[in-house]
């Protein structure tokens, strides 16, 4: 459960980030690139991927459209918006910010 | 918006629904499918998708759900969806909350009457302090007392604050211009309403002088009376109205709805209870009124049991009269229910049967539905909601199904009152206060409540368990049903024919001793006679010798109408319907017993001379009176078959003596003032009458004397005819109307009704019982043969492709329709057999209700166990035909 904690809140600034990364991607897709980028360290569980990935295209931030994968099967893929952008923009400050607080309570002895 | 409700938002269109659902497969697959590539099984990388799918939200709901607002929200969140849900499926919705109306509302019905009659405190003030008084002797349990032991009981006893006592009577209401009526009522001891702690809602209760004899003659009237026949007149008190040909003087009106004791009767009005010096009715052995006394605050039933019982055993060595009698205590709630409670009971637990076969066939609808919704289970799980969160939400749809039920239940009930309470047994005490009131409407919301658990609980867990992967494999909306699932639909359908047997088996039999009881010769002729009695109270009537003569120019007149074959008129009618009275008897020059306690009684009625001839009575030894059985001639009786029994074995009674009073020595029943009894000679010996013990038990030996004889036995005003005509009796109405207006226009007709209304009123409560049970039976059978028709077409549906597969192997329709048909026996056979022992049990319950019929009737048994499996087998039937006409074309594509 450990994992799925330090998940919590950062899960849409993965999944923006992804969706930058690599363009045009499957809920799987996701799944796959965040753990794979993370050796390991960070897995997406999917009962929570699917609500969040709703919710985000709900708030306009991602588009879905369906397409054939690879091995010819149907799937959904997801791909960053125009505001999409700006809202990783701020995501991407917020958490910098807050690893930038974090560290320096960290580093006070 | 909170991301859950956002979430359901989407989540609820239906093409949404779909597309996501799309979306997760897709999902599963790719993992299932990389996973494989990685060596994993097939299987195993299937569950280990579905395993992934997370956590993280069922977290955020946990602390979510602590909150009541959002508790309250996702409620009415699943309430919305289930409507939807249900509006989806209209069909299953129409059937389901139908077959739950019938039940809840069946339910309800014979709640109400259950309320009423044996929940609802009495309407008095603590009616936990009142109780009623009886006497007790060594051949009779429980009879009425006299007024001479009550002033006794006054004297002596320490734990009634105030004892009263009644008798029910009826008054004839006069007025110029106006139809005389019987007014019904009671007398009353003065401190009667006292004692019940009711005060008249216009005027004052009585006065203890008004006791008195002569002294005033004062009315009480009841509030229905007085709006009735006196239009509410604000001025009444004070008023005088004619009572029994005599000046009353209206002192109050007691207040609207007060009921008098059980409520059997009406009570129009009421007077006191007064007796001249020295009358007949107040002496020690005149045993006919009821006592009611309240106990004093803090006084135990027990201790006012245990003075009375010492209070008994003073009287009973102090006075003759009393010798061997005891005195019993009642509370008064108990003595108004009476002998009803089990009946009641009886029905209650039969109609609780009904609904849970109800439940059992929506149950079973239930898991069909679940059935087709397994997939739409599945992708809600897989998107994370928590099993718990399923359960709820089905639940809360089985709520809503129920709540449906239960208010179309009660609008039925409602209609079905109207119609029931032309058939509630005239005994049935207290039933002018049956009413849908805030218990009756609580205990519908608890039916539905239960009832939603118990149909909806089994399915709901079942759905919520569904295997998330394989219900996602599945493809095409094709209707399943997974082994389980069948199973739980077999073990439902074989549970609601065992309820349905066992309720049949109760209704089979009470049907037959329904039938064995109207089929018990009552002793008299029931075609084209008519009955009403004739009450003589005016002041030029004041004697039983004066009252013979008034009937019997009655009877002349009578006699005259066209078409009569024979008219009578007597003390008493057949079934207890006279409230005749019984006598100490013995038989000269046998030998005296040897106290008062142990002197025989016998029920004794005075008859005119065509009585056996009009209720078409045998007389089997001897004769009939004639006329000229008068004052004058020789004395004589009659006696009927269980008295020749009782008091004579085999000998013939006929030539022998009787005498209606204790032996001479032995404390004689002779008032002063009044000749003494006189030795009578048997001269016939009438076939048994069925009398106050009903239809179903032996009559009580019995002596008839001709009118004219009657001497020191007990006197009569109000004469029981009875009036055997050629054709239709009620057509003569009009004509015995006319006859005795023409002798007194102040004089009622009162009751007229046929000989066999006495039957039909007699046998009432069993009628009841036996229309109801039959009623709840009839409704088990059709939702059974409802169930098992789904269960079947459900199979049929299931194994299509199986069916498919052996008709293109050249399976013949006979066979498929063997195939499918072996099931429906299966469960037939179970469940039948099942019922059948439960209701050997059930109907052991029943046994004092029955007559003439043993519990395990193999008649009954028989009869349901073919009717059962007939008509499951019938019901099925349509299914399998279904199956046998299936196109293993057609059947071998679906997949």
């Amino acid at each position: 459960m450990a994992r799925n904690d330090q998940l919590l809140g950062t899960l849409d600034l993965l999944v923006l980030k992804t969706l930058q990364q690599l363009g045009a991607m499957h809920g799987y897709g996701i799944v796959l690139h965040i753990q794979r980028i993370s050796d390991e360290l960070l897995r997406v569980e999917e009962g929570s991927l699917y609500p969040a990935l709703h919710r985000i295209e709900q708030q306009g931030w991602i588009s879905s459209e369906w397409r054939t994968t690879e091995n010819n099967r149907r799937a959904k893929y997801y791909r960053l918006t125009a505001i999409g952008r700006r809202q990783l923009a701020r995501e991407e400050q917020k958490w910098a910010e807050l690893v930038r607080g974090v560290a320096a309570v960290l580093r006070f002895a | 918006m909170s991301l859950r409700s956002r979430f359901l938002s989407v989540f609820r269109s239906a093409q949404v629904e779909q597309e996501l659902e799309a979306e997760l497969q897709a999902h599963v697959e790719m993992r299932a499918a990389d996973s494989i590539d990685r060596g994993m099984s097939p299987t195993e990388a299937r569950h280990d998708a579905m395993r992934r799918f997370g956590n993280m939200t069922r977290a955020k709901e946990d602390a979510r759900s602590e909150d009541l607002l959002v508790w309250l929200e996702s409620l009415w969140q699943d309430l919305r969806y289930g409507a939807r849900g249900l509006r989806k499926s209209p069909g299953f919705a129409l059937v389901a909350s139908f077959t739950l109306a019938i039940g809840i509302g069946a339910n309800v019905a014979i709640f109400s009457i259950v309320n009423s009659v044996l929940l609802r405190p009495v309407a008095y003030p603590h009616p936990e302090q009142l109780v009623m008084l009886w006497s007790t002797g060594t051949q009779t349990e429980k009879f009425g007392s006299s007024m001479a032991d009550i002033k006794e009981w006054r004297a002596r006893n320490h734990v009634f604050s105030a004892i009263g006592s009644f008798d029910y009577s009826a008054l004839t209401l006069s007025a110029p211009g106006q139809e005389p009526e019987r007014a019904h009522g009671a007398e009353v001891t003065a401190n009667f309403f006292g004692v019940l702690d009711v005060k008249p809602a216009l005027g004052r209760n009585f006065a203890a002088e008004e006791e008195d004899y002569g002294q005033r003659r004062v009315v009480l009237l009841s509030y229905g009376l007085w709006q009735r026949r006196f239009g509410g007149d604000p001025g009444i008190v004070g008023r005088t109205i004619r009572l029994n040909t005599f000046p009353y003087t209206v002192v109050g009106v007691m207040p609207r709805g007060m009921p008098f004791m059980d409520n059997r009767q009406p009570a129009d009005l009421f007077v006191p209870l007064s007796y001249k010096p020295g009358d007949n009715m107040a002496t020690r052995e005149n045993h006919y009124l009821n006592v009611v006394a309240r106990m004093k605050p803090g006084v135990t039933l027990k201790q006012a049991a245990a003075e009375m019982n010492v209070i008994g055993g003073q009287l009973a060595h102090e006075f003759p009269e009393n010798a061997g009698m005891g005195i019993k205590i009642i509370p008064l709630e108990a003595e108004l229910v009476g002998d009803t409670q089990k009946t009641l009971l009886v029905l209650l637990a039969a109609v609780g049967f009904v609904l849970l076969i109800a439940c059992v066939n929506v149950a079973n609808l239930m898991l069909a539905r679940a059935a087709r919704r397994q997939r739409e289970m599945a992708v809600r799980a897989a998107i994370g909601a928590r099993r718990a969160r399923v359960l709820r939400q089905l639940l809360t749809e089985s709520l809503l199904l129920s709540f449906c039920g239960a208010v179309v239940g009660v609008l039925l009930a409602f209609a079905a009152f109207s119609v029931l309470r032309n058939f509630l047994p005239d005994t049935l005490p207290r039933f002018n206060e049956i009413a849908i009131d805030v218990n009756v409407l609580l205990f519908a919301c608890g039916a539905a409540v239960v009832t939603a658990l118990l149909f909806g609980a089994a399915p709901a867990l079942h759905a919520s368990r569904s295997d998330i992967a394989h219900q996602l494999k599945e493809t095409g909306g094709n209707v399943t049903l997974d082994r389980a699932g069948k199973r739980a639909r077999s073990v439902l359908m074989s549970g609601e024919l065992a309820l349905a047997a066992v309720l049949l088996v109760c209704a089979g039999l009470t049907v037959k001793s329904l039938t064995r009881l109207l089929g018990v010769n009552p002793g008299f002729d029931t075609r084209n006679v008519i009955t009403f009695s004739v009450p003589l109270y005016g002041a030029e009537y004041g004697s039983t010798e004066k009252a013979v003569q008034s009937h019997n120019q009655i009877l002349a007149q009578l006699h005259s109408i066209p078409g009569v074959e024979a008219v009578a008129y007597s003390t008493d009618l057949p079934l207890g319907f006279g409230g005749g009275w019984g006598k100490l008897v013995s038989f000269p020059g046998r030998p005296a017993p040897a106290s008062r306690a142990d002197v025989p009684s016998t029920m004794f009625q005075l008859i005119s001379a065509e009585y056996f001839k009009a209720i078409g009575t045998a007389v089997v030894a001897g004769r009939a009176f004639t006329d000229a059985d008068d004052a004058t001639g020789q004395q004589v009786a009659i006696v009927n078959q269980a008295f020749a029994h009782k008091f004579f074995g085999s000998a013939n009674p006929v030539g022998k003596t009787v005498l209606m009073d204790a032996p001479p020595g032995l404390a004689s029943t002779h008032l002063a003032g009044e000749p003494q009894a006189p030795v009578r000679v048997i001269v016939g010996v009438a076939a048994d009458i069925k009398d106050d013990n009903g239809l179903s038990q032996p009559p009580l030996p019995r002596v008839f004397v001709p009118v004219g004889q009657a001497k020191g036995e007990g006197g009569f005003r109000t004469g029981l005819y009875c009036l055997r005509m050629q054709t239709d009796p009620m057509a003569a109405l009009a004509s015995i109307r006319a006859a005795i207006h023409e002798f007194d226009r102040e004089v009622p007709v009162v009751n007229p009704r046929r000989l066999e209304e006495l039957i039909g009123i007699s046998a009432s409560t069993q009628r009841f019982t036996a229309l109801l049970l039959t009623l709840f039976g009839g409704v088990a059978l059709l939702m059974a043969a409802i169930g098992a028709y789904g269960v079947i077409s459900n199979s049929v549906a299931y194994r299509t492709r199986e069916i498919g597969l052996r008709v293109a192997l050249g399976a013949s329709p006979a066979g498929v329709l063997r195939l499918v048909m072996g099931d429906a026996i299966r469960i037939a056979l179970v469940g039948t057999a099942i019922g059948l022992l439960l209701g050997d049990i059930a109907s052991r319950g029943l046994r004092s209700m029955l007559f003439e019929v043993r519990p395990g009737d193999p008649l009954a048994f028989g009869a349901v166990a073919v009717g059962l499996i007939a008509t499951a087998l019938l019901a099925s039937y349509i299914p399998a035909r279904r199956a046998t006409r299936v196109d293993p074309l057609t059947a071998l594509r679906t997949e």
